[in-house]
């Protein structure tokens, strides 16, 4: 595996990478299966977007996977190009790609994605973590983290790219621009976990870990390995939700997911089967 | 299918001259006609299981420009000449004409595109899709509407 630090420049200045100790710490935290199939990882005190960082490279060999992670993104896209709002230090920004097959990608993935990351938060002690649809990582209400995939297909191949952007510490200044967005109170790890949150580099393979392992389980179409601890982490599940989509408003119950990772509503006469993403549900 | 989205094809028939629609989506079909069965003004009826056309809204009551020239003939000129190439949607999910909301669209009619240029995003539970053109040529039809669902296999744009 090559570990890269390099120096970025953008307008007059130079910013030197996080410390390569920081590179190597994350490589020792993964395990040996892992760290195999990693061929690069890259580490950046700050960048523009690690899933941009990350398409401008080269795509890796199929079967293998690239990572990049940033201490601060400058220009952090959510859904749509919405903006990722932390400041330095206070989110754990990283993305991981892979070329892959265009036909074996599903949208299922991003769900996957959602139950391996709240499984390695688990693993790392930190309960209570759930998920609402499609992959949204939630703690007591508040986000704690969110997940966009970009996939750029030409033809019979894909260049696949998950970002996670997980919150460490927010600030009031942030909480606020959120909620007058409209979106989900933004809740950090530090609030959850106080003085036991775990170390940034230990974070970082946690969520390295859990993007390879999601692609290894769509790749061999091995749902059962996920669907069972999706039920578990769903928080909208007989929830009352309000949804807005490309064909309109409606209230509705959220009954489960279907086998494409489709959320199935109930407005009490139909059952909506809701699959494009610019849906807003929320309990309401 | 998505009652609203029949409740839809109802509206787009209303709002055009089409006599009758039918829109298959794996083994659903759904027909709508603005005759009663057995009039004898309604046109000759597609048999229901025919398979699904290649394009998604075809009608043999008014035959459709080849090339749609602004956003309200979209639908209804879906007309596709096979030897065309079509790029159709590789998945369900929502169509994005641009990169950003308000932001210009990708490509529009008429514009030159290289192989690897990106035509279009389609989302689906936060998957962005890009889909790139696998064709050089001039974009000659853009036969989905921003923000609009579409379903697998649906032709998007037609490139010459």
């Amino acid at each position: 595996m090559k570990i890269e630090w390099r120096r970025r420049c953008y307008g007059a200045v130079t910013v030197m990478a996080t410390d390569r100790r920081a590179a190597i710490a994350i490589r020792e935290a993964l395990s040996v299966n892992i760290a195999a199939r990693l061929s690069s990882l890259d580490v950046y005190d700050e960048i523009d977007s690690t899933n941009s960082a990350l398409l401008r490279l080269s795509p890796a060999q199929p079967g293998r996977f690239r990572a990049c992670l940033a201490d601060y993104q400058y220009s952090g896209r959510g859904r749509r190009e919405r903006e990722w709002v932390a400041g330095p230090g206070d989110c754990l920004c990283l993305s991981v790609s892979a070329t892959t097959d265009a036909t074996a990608v599903r949208p299922a993935l991003s769900l996957c994605v959602g139950v391996q990351v709240v499984r390695q938060l688990e693993a790392l002690g930190i309960d209570d973590v759930g998920l609402k649809w499609p992959n949204d990582i939630v703690h007591g209400g508040g986000k704690l983290g969110g997940i966009l995939i970009e996939l750029h297909q030409r033809g019979a191949q894909a260049h696949l790219v998950v970002g996670i952007g997980l919150n460490l510490g927010v600030r009031d200044v942030q909480r606020q621009q959120v909620s007058a967005d409209g979106g989900l109170t933004p809740v950090g790890l530090q609030e959850i976990t106080g003085d036991e949150t775990p170390g940034r580099e230990q974070l970082a393979a946690a969520m390295i870990t859990a993007i390879i392992e999601s692609a290894g389980l769509l790749e061999h179409g091995d749902d059962r390995g996920w669907r069972a601890d999706w039920e578990r982490f769903d928080v909208l599940r007989g929830r009352e939700v309000d949804v807005v989509d490309s064909n309109g408003r409606f209230r509705g119950i959220v009954e489960t997911i279907d086998e494409e990772g489709a959320l199935l509503v109930s407005d009490g006469e139909y059952k909506h089967r809701l699959v494009a993403a610019d849906v807003s549900v929320r309990p309401s | 299918m998505d009652i609203r989205k029949v409740k839809k094809l109802i509206e787009l028939l209303e709002e055009s001259g089409i006599a009758e629609i039918e829109i298959t989506e794996g083994e659903e079909a759904v027909r709508i006609s603005r005759y009663p069965q057995g009039n004898a003004a309604a046109p000759q009826m597609l048999p229901f299981s025919m398979p699904a056309p290649a394009a998604p809204m075809a009608t043999d009551a008014q035959p459709a420009p080849a090339a749609a020239t602004n956003d309200s003939d979209i639908a209804a000129s879906a007309e596709v000449n096979e030897e065309q190439h079509n790029v159709k949607a590789p998945m369900v999910g929502t169509f994005y004409a641009s990169p950003t909301p308000g932001a210009d669209p990708f490509v529009e009619i008429g514009s030159n595109v290289s192989i690897g240029q990106t035509l279009c995003i389609i989302e689906a539970m936060k998957m962005m899709n890009q889909i790139e053109a696998d064709k050089s040529g001039r974009i000659t039809a853009i036969l989905a509407r921003n923000g609009e669902p579409v379903e697998y296999a649906q032709p998007l744009f037609v490139i010459e």
